[in-house]
């Protein structure tokens, strides 16, 4: 280990803290979360409803829960299961996904524009 | 005394051998759950391996390894989907590995931090694309804070191969 290493390993170091510190801590509330499926749009919904949303995909099934304010994948028959293990919905732009499923869900906030606060989702 | 030449069957059975280790190691890996739940967080093992391969028999030998423990362990293990992420971010750490090592004054350590990071960014911009959603790439942040951590233990690991095997066959 030389001097350009430890240079690199601290810029790198403070530079993924502050980005941590910022995306945990900067952009919180969401009003609502877009689900995408295989990048078309299956549904737009309010967080402030409390609902359970069945998401069938041709690779499989998921299902995302809106519960007092918060947003987070209950259940998925993918192999891995990561979209559940990711946990709440932290503030705008973060996203559960489920890449076997190709699911990608995003809070956003703001209006919904069209497709608006009614679930859409066929 | 070894010989050096391109083609002697040393070499040959040193760069099969560095091969058979990187298969391995990305087998081992995911053996261990190191991934706390979060998506393209590894420990990168088979790094070591294409280490070895561009500190003692060059880049191209590099870029072999890693792309054939790719294949390998796709063919193997994985499916088309998952090669596709793994080669992305197998191939980008790499050349970036290359370039490291001949244009920066990294040592072996810096070089592995680079190709931790490059890894996990070749397969954040993967999923970027397939998804057409933008908003992943604040994941980049967390594969960043992963990829420096995992490659520092790697490089220090490989460091300390190095020196324990013969000089080099470049």
């Amino acid at each position: 280990m030389n001097r350009a290493d430890r240079r690199l390993f601290f810029a790198l170091l403070i530079v993924s803290f502050a980005g941590l510190i910022l995306y945990f801590t900067g952009h919180f509330g969401g009003d609502y979360v877009v689900v995408e499926v295989d990048k078309k749009q299956y549904g737009i919904y309010p967080v402030g409803i409390n609902r359970s949303i069945p998401i069938t995909t041709a690779w499989g099934n998921n299902e995302l829960v809106i519960e007092d304010g918060e947003v987070y994948m209950k259940e998925a028959d993918c192999p891995d299961r990561l979209c559940v293990k990711h946990g709440k919905l932290l503030g705008a732009q973060d996203s559960i996904v489920c890449l076997p499923h190709k699911v990608v869900v995003t809070l956003k906030k703001g209006q919904a524009g069209e497709g608006e606060t009614d679930a859409t989702a066929q | 005394m070894q010989p050096h030449n391109r083609k002697s069957a040393y070499r040959v059975a040193y760069f099969g051998m560095l091969t058979a280790a990187a298969f391995l190691l990305g087998y081992v890996e995911s053996l261990i759950p190191f991934s706390l739940g979060i998506y393209g967080v590894k420990l990168g093992l088979a790094n070591l391996a294409v280490l070895i391969a561009l500190y003692r028999m060059g880049g191209r030998e590099a870029v072999m390894v890693s792309l054939l423990r790719v294949l390998l362990t796709g063919f193997t293990f994985g499916n088309l989907s998952m090669m596709l992420y793994s080669f992305a971010g197998g191939m980008l750490s790499c050349i970036v590995m290359i370039l490291a090592q001949r244009y920066t004054r990294l040592s072996i350590t810096g070089v592995s931090i680079l190709g931790g990071i490059f890894h996990n960014i070749g397969q954040l911009f993967v999923a970027v694309f397939v998804l057409q959603s933008v908003s992943l790439l604040f994941y980049g942040i967390v594969l960043l804070a992963a990829g420096t951590f995992t490659g520092l233990v790697i490089g220090l690991v490989a460091d300390q191969v190095l020196r324990h095997l013969p000089e080099s066959m470049k």
